[in-house]
């Protein structure tokens, strides 16, 4: 029974209710205007900040298209990098200098290869390290070939001098590098020069010539000298001769006669 | 009063671009043979081997294969000349054997948009190709009445 009471009579009476906005929803995108006071409060309390300073065009900067005077400074890396190049110049023979046409790599590689296999390194260098590494030297020259933009110039170095030849039978067989000049001996050469230098014989057997040569001047001397002598002691041996022989038959003459008068 | 606008909206991409640009127009189908001939210790050498690097490179080579480029390297402070032997049939049209065109004063942007003047132009034009047509194409546009329909 008190079961039942509590139920239907001491159980709390929990208002049924449903929350409803008054006048619909709120429309976010465009809010209501304010009433008037509101408004005037909201405009009087806008913060005022102080106005953004608007990025002005990049000006145009002149010493970005004139060249700047850059510092003088070599960079290290580069300073080593040049000591080795000076070694290259100063340890070749002969360095051949081609101006290289655009090949692609594995072209490059197979004329690499093939410089390689006669004893040959093919180089390429920046002028700010060929600069570093050869001005104020005696191949200061060079460094106008490589003053370059696109195309770009190849070294060639070989450490004995007779192996010309060689370098411009690879060269024919790659037609993108074509021959400028080169040093042999520390001596630069065009290239017609260096063709002339290449069909030369061997020296060794130039030297035999050339020992030939002096030879005869010596032996031509002493024959221009010698010759009126020569001459003179032929003519006695002939007057001598001749003379042996009339000798010789007045003798036998005499033989005969005084055989006759004996008989 | 106003001043009328003059001038680019632009600005221009350089020398480079320029060079670029006139690059991508050569064309060698006028020609037979180039020789370039140099003297690499002539002040004007760099831009003579430009113009040889530029010319030898696979884009303007394939404009006319049997193009052949030669380099005539010398040793006597001669002024660089590039020089296009024309081929028989444009000799004929334009009464003219070869182009010379001296390096000396000349910088490898005038020496290209020279290039194009004389050499490009005289280019013989290419005749349209026919193009391919599909059989359904042919069909739409041809009635289509060969095959049997049922």
């Amino acid at each position: 029974m008190a079961n039942l009471i509590r139920k239907s009579f001491l159980s709390p009476q929990l208002p049924n209710l449903a929350f409803k906005r008054f006048r619909g929803k709120i429309n976010i995108q465009r809010p209501r205007v304010h009433h008037f006071e509101r408004a005037l409060v909201v405009e009087l309390t806008k913060p005022i900040y102080p106005k953004k300073e608007r990025l002005k065009p990049c000006p145009v900067d002149e010493s970005f298209f004139t060249k700047k005077n850059k510092s003088e400074e070599i960079h290290p890396y580069v300073r080593i990098i040049a000591k080795e190049v000076k070694n290259w110049f100063d340890h070749s023979k002969m360095i051949g200098i081609v101006h290289i046409n655009p090949m692609s790599s594995k072209e490059f590689f197979k004329a690499r290869v093939a410089f390689h296999k006669s004893g040959m390194q093919v180089k390429k260098y920046g002028s700010a390290i060929l600069k570093t590494a050869i001005a104020d030297t005696k191949y200061d020259v060079i460094k106008e070939l490589n003053n370059n933009k696109f195309f770009s110039t190849g070294f060639i170095f070989c450490t004995e001098h007779n192996k010309v030849n060689q370098m411009l039978n690879i060269l024919k067989k790659t037609p993108q590098m074509t021959l400028l000049c080169g040093i042999v001996e520390d001596r630069l050469l065009s290239r017609n020069e260096l063709i002339d230098y290449a069909n030369m014989p061997d020296i060794q057997i130039v030297r035999s010539q050339f020992a030939n040569v002096l030879n005869l001047a010596g032996s031509t001397i002493v024959q221009n000298l010698e010759s009126h002598q020569l001459n003179l002691v032929n003519i006695l041996d002939a007057h001598v001769r001749v003379n042996q022989k009339s000798d010789e038959t007045k003798e036998e003459l005499t033989a005969t006669t005084n055989e006759a008068e004996k008989s | 009063m106003s001043v009328p606008y003059s001038g680019v909206f632009t600005r221009s991409g350089g020398v480079m671009s320029a060079v670029a640009k006139q690059l991508k127009m050569l064309n060698f189908k006028a020609v037979k043979r180039v020789t370039v001939k140099f003297d690499p210790f002539h002040e004007q050498a760099h831009i003579t081997r430009d113009f040889l690097h530029a010319i030898s490179t696979t884009k303007v080579s394939q404009t006319n294969p049997s193009c052949v480029i030669k380099t005539d390297i010398v040793c006597n402070r001669e002024k660089p000349l590039v020089t296009f032997f024309l081929t028989p049939a444009v000799q004929e049209l334009s009464k003219l054997k070869t182009i010379k065109i001296e390096v000396d004063n000349l910088s490898l942007l005038e020496l290209l948009q020279v290039t194009n003047q004389q050499v490009t132009a005289r280019a013989p034009k290419e005749e349209p190709v026919s193009t391919l047509k599909t059989k359904s194409e042919k069909k739409s546009s041809g009635g289509g009445a060969a095959g049997k329909r049922r």
